[in-house]
């Protein structure tokens, strides 16, 4: 639910929401976006979208990240992969000389 | 929401960027959990410094900024520094000294504690002592290091 509080009244025909997604639903053959009740915007006023960023859903942003460390991993060869953890400590211990 | 903070040691971004193996396997699970669970993983200059230091020993190159950038560039890190006072030093060697860890994993813990990070991605035991850290789990793993 959208907080008061996490929007701007700009102007009278500006409203700003922060941080918060608008969620699009299925209505019939239609997209339906809700607004709160609260904005100043009645059924049957037509207004303009600008700037629509479409965010990506919990899966996307996941797929996407898993990818992203997939081709970085195993991107370098530092020499260090037969190491155990408390070799590696100790061939960083190098760091303080 | 806030996203739920998790530092990251050094050994996990060494293991991750490094060729195949068993940890790297294992470091690349840490991120994904970061990841899935919508956590953020925590670096700072002392992780940076450590990963710089043993990419020049280990590639003996001093061409290394594309690989930091790497670092920075994964999903879910966040690097952020935060000053430390002459006060902040004495804790951290007390720290080091009550809690047997090296110079480096004191920062870190001190790091934490400051900064109210209750878990670290590692594989150094070392930080099994502090008690106001817990050594991060991915869900994802079923490591038994």
């Amino acid at each position: 639910m959208v907080n008061k509080k996490n929007y701007t009244k700009k102007n009278p025909q500006i409203f700003e929401l922060k941080d918060k997604p608008l969620t699009v639903y299925k209505s019939g053959n239609s997209n339906v976006i809700t607004i709160p009740s609260y904005l100043d915007i009645k059924p049957g006023d037509k207004i303009l979208l600008g700037n629509i960023k479409k965010i990506d859903s919990e899966t996307e942003r996941i797929a996407r990240d898993f990818k992203k460390i997939k081709e970085l991993s195993g991107s370098m060869k530092l020499g260090i992969k037969n190491m155990s953890p408390e070799e590696l400590d100790d061939f960083l211990e190098g760091v303080y000389d | 929401m806030i996203n739920e903070r998790i530092f990251i040691d050094t050994n996990i971004l060494l293991y991750l960027f490094e060729q195949p193996s068993k940890f790297q396997d294992l470091s690349e699970k840490i991120l994904q959990s970061l990841s899935t669970f919508n956590q953020i993983g925590i670096i700072n200059s002392y992780v940076i410094n450590e990963f710089h230091y043993n990419i020049i020993k280990a590639q003996r190159t001093k061409n290394i900024e594309s690989s930091i950038e790497k670092a920075l560039t994964l999903p879910n890190i966040e690097y952020k520094d935060i000053k430390f006072t002459q006060n902040d030093v004495l804790e951290i060697a007390k720290i080091s000294n009550t809690y047997n860890l090296k110079t480096f994993d004191a920062y870190h813990a001190y790091y934490c504690k400051k900064e109210k990070i209750k878990q670290i991605a590692t594989f150094d035991s070392d930080f099994k002592n502090t008690p106001w850290l817990k050594i991060y789990q991915s869900s994802l793993d079923e490591r038994n290091v």
